[in-house]
């Protein structure tokens, strides 16, 4: 009943479609559940140590 | 609140790769400059072995890719890594092991490549000595990192330590898997797989050097050094995080874009493309990450040289980022591939993303280093207009020239024939484009020159601080409850190197092993037997040469190319080609099926002097072919090592092979000496030439009707 369904499809190409989706969805909902202090902390991670004087002059 | 604890940086490790990258960046570019001058002005080859385009062309690309840039890479890793771990490195020992074992490796490419000892895989060309050192100072690398991690201060590892992971585990993988190949002697051997598995192996390798060797150490120092020189966070931190796990799952599976067309089953090629089309997607989100950072701070890139060096650099990436995936769609790639395209897009890569991005960072990291300023800002900024402008004159006329030579192959006239029938005709149009490219390439080197001085200059007025002193709280971890699963992979080293390891292994395997172990993806062609043994030894004289640079062997189903060169190639053709020579530029036409198409006195007159045969070529002349005998020392072993990775070559050919070789050799010169007058045939006979005719003889005619 189902054969034709699946006849003449680039399974390849939509297998890609499926799995780019999914780790897209699965990388955002992951990020997206952290919290706001916890990013800010990350990003600031590079700005710690006080090592900024003038570039040059 | 823990113990606060002293400990120092090491800079001495930094110093040496900032320095070894700098002065082998310059190595690079002039060799570049070099071989891009012999392309328009052939004399330059002089007839001599070593400095032909096609053994230089491989010490330019790995010049580039692994010292210029792997050294800028580790430079600037060891620096941010202990800074962002808040620790000195693991190991002093392990860092000298891998500084002076990579600086081994490179010297060992500048003698061996332009002696013509290669393997001929594009960018992993060394040989399996050197490859072996290679995973020495790669292993010495990846300890002392681990190491690091695992004496870190710093609870939580910052975005830029995971790209940097994914590049030590991830290049490992690539190395051992595009190297697997069983020695014949000390400076020969051949690859595991053969034919098109070979090729998928190695553009699965080769796109994925330029995505975890060119790029993902790159976004790690981005991450790192353009929030230190801007001087304010990155403008997204949850953002970095998707560009991280989407782009290293993303990349590994785009190789096969570099064999569309090719022989390669279809399916693969559709993943390959798919996969780079999706590409698009994080490598923009990383760019504009990285433009965003800027935020507020735009006016300082008019003042500040290092933010323009940053700037141009995330752009070039922006634009090769775009580029590539719209390379990867067939119709486009019908167009640039084999041509100056793929260079000018490939260039702006590397001169762009990786030359600007280390030019910035070590105009920031020098003056820190030295505990000084830097010595002069405007010689930055002249080096940055320079360097600018080089790379504008070095891809702008290479893409005239690509589009130009590509319509010009596929051309026809009215009555159906091809326009230019002539290969040298399309050659000759793009000249004036070749000779505007070196003129970039010496824009590019004198503001690389002009940078290397600055930077001396900073480093003589200042003096070295070889361990800078750091304070930072002992490592005191306290888990919060219900944390997240990756909030806790951000602070354990191994469990994140697995996943990693994971993410980059799903793409490759899904490719590979199917082609490899399902027998239909290499249809068996009956009529396609092995190489003769004086094939085989002209095949390994044409791999020394570097033709593959010049010259590809696969012509594609098109009728522009079937019109020109002949019937397209098939994957059965390929299976006993050790290694696989399908090339990826065409400055020369394809020579899959050359054999038998000009009389073997036209190939002795081409490689004698190419401009015998036709006089607007560029081809270096090859008179050392006529000079050298032919060694046949390594002939029984190589007949034995290839019949163990599946050659059907019957039992005892390596005896019989010496007689074999002399009657083959017998009738070549026969028909030469028929043709061309004062040759002495016994002299003849024992000359590299003749293999090399007996190579070029019988490329392509296995299928052809006798």
């Amino acid at each position: 009943m189902f054969k034709g369904l699946f006849n003449g499809y680039n399974w390849a190409g939509i297998v890609s479609l499926l799995i780019f989706f999914s780790v897209f969805v699965i990388a955002t909902v992951m990020v997206m559940m952290r919290k706001k202090s916890d990013i800010d902390y990350m990003a600031n991670l590079p700005l710690e140590d006080d090592d900024n004087p003038e570039n040059s002059k | 609140m823990a113990q606060i604890e002293k400990f120092e940086y090491d800079n001495t490790i930094v110093r040496n790769f900032a320095v070894a990258s700098i002065i082998f960046g310059i190595v690079a570019f002039t060799v570049g400059l070099w071989i891009a001058l012999e392309l328009v002005f052939p004399g330059l080859n002089g007839g001599i072995s070593w400095n032909s385009f096609g053994r230089l062309r491989p010490l330019h690309t790995n010049a580039a890719i692994f010292a210029f840039v792997g050294n800028a890479i580790f430079a600037g890793v060891y620096y941010s890594t202990q800074r962002l771990l808040k620790a000195r490195m693991y190991s002093s020992i392990l860092s000298k092991i891998h500084f002076w074992g990579w600086q081994l490796v490179i010297v060992g490419a500048a003698i061996t490549l332009p002696l013509g000892f290669t393997s001929s895989h594009e960018y992993a060309e060394l040989e399996w000595p050197i490859d072996v050192l290679i995973t020495i100072a790669w292993v010495a690398f990846g300890a002392n990192m681990v190491g690091t991690m695992i004496k870190r201060r710093e609870s939580h590892f910052y975005v830029a330590i995971w790209f940097y992971i994914s590049t030590f585990i991830t290049v490992a993988v690539l190395h051992l898997g595009n190297n697997l190949e069983v020695p014949v002697t000390f400076w020969k051997s051949y690859p595991v797989f053969a034919g098109i598995q070979d090729a998928l192996l190695q553009w699965w390798y080769g796109h994925n050097a330029v995505a975890f060797f060119l790029t993902t150490p790159y976004l790690g120092l981005m991450y790192y050094y353009l929030p230190k020189a801007a001087n304010r966070p990155v403008y997204s931190y949850r953002l970095s995080i998707i560009h991280f796990w989407t782009l290293i799952f993303i990349y590994i599976w785009a190789g096969p874009h570099h064999l569309l067309y090719s022989a390669l089953p279809d399916w693969t090629q559709s993943l390959g493309t798919v996969f780079s089309v999706m590409l698009i997607a994080p490598s923009w989100g990383g760019m504009l990450n990285g433009l965003l950072t800027l935020r507020g701070a735009w006016d300082r890139v008019r003042e500040d040289p290092i933010l323009k060096f940053m700037v141009v650099a995330v752009t070039a990436y922006g634009m090769s980022t775009f580029e590539g995936p719209m390379l990867s769609i067939k119709s486009v790639n019908a167009i640039a591939h084999f041509t100056d395209w793929i260079p000018a897009h490939v260039h702006i890569g590397t001169l762009g993303w990786n030359g600007f991005l280390t030019f910035g960072m070590f105009y920031w990291m020098f003056p820190r280093l030295f505990g000084t300023t830097l010595y002069s800002k405007k010689l930055a900024n002249i080096h940055f207009w320079i360097g600018t402008l080089g790379i504008l004159f070095w891809v702008v006329p290479m893409y005239f020239a690509g589009w130009t030579q590509s319509l010009m192959w596929k051309d026809f006239t009215p009555e159906g024939l091809l326009k230019y029938g002539n290969f040298v005709t399309t050659l000759q149009s793009i000249k004036p484009m070749l000779a505007l490219r070196a003129f970039g390439g010496s824009l590019y080197l004198t503001g690389a020159l002009i940078g290397f001085f600055n930077l001396m200059k900073t480093a003589q007025q200042g003096k070295l601080i070889r361990n800078e002193a750091a304070e930072a709280p002992a490592l005191h971890i306290v888990p919060e409850p219900n944390e997240s699963v990756h909030r806790k992979l951000e602070r354990k080293p191994v469990p994140l190197l697995i996943w990693a390891l994971i993410a980059i292994l799903v793409g490759g395997a899904v490719e590979f092993f199917p082609m490899t172990f399902m027998k239909s993806s290499v249809p068996k062609i009956e009529s396609v037997k092995p190489y003769t043994a004086l094939e085989l030894q002209g095949r390994d004289i044409y791999i020394r040469e570097g033709c593959v640079s010049c010259h590809s062997q696969e012509v594609r189903p098109f009728r522009s190319e079937t019109v020109r060169y002949g019937e397209y190639s098939k994957a059965g053709e390929y299976i006993y080609d050790r290694p696989f020579l399908w090339g990826s530029k065409r400055t020369g036409p394809d020579l899959h099926r050359v054999g038998g198409k000009y009389r073997d006195s036209w190939h002795y007159n081409h490689m004698l002097n190419p401009q015998n045969t036709e006089k607007e070529s560029i081809m270096p002349p090859y008179p050392w072919l006529f000079k050298n005998n032919l060694d046949n020392s390594s002939i029984a072993a190589k007949i034995r090592v290839l019949r163990k990775l599946g050659t059907p070559y019957p039992a005892g050919y390596e005896e019989k092979a010496p007689a074999e070789m002399a009657a083959q050799a017998d009738k070549i010169v026969k028909s030469l000496a028929s043709d061309i007058k004062d040759l002495n045939p016994d002299e003849l006979k024992k000359k590299e030439i003749v293999a090399l005719i007996a190579y070029l003889q019988r490329l392509g005619t296995d299928i052809k009707a006798k």
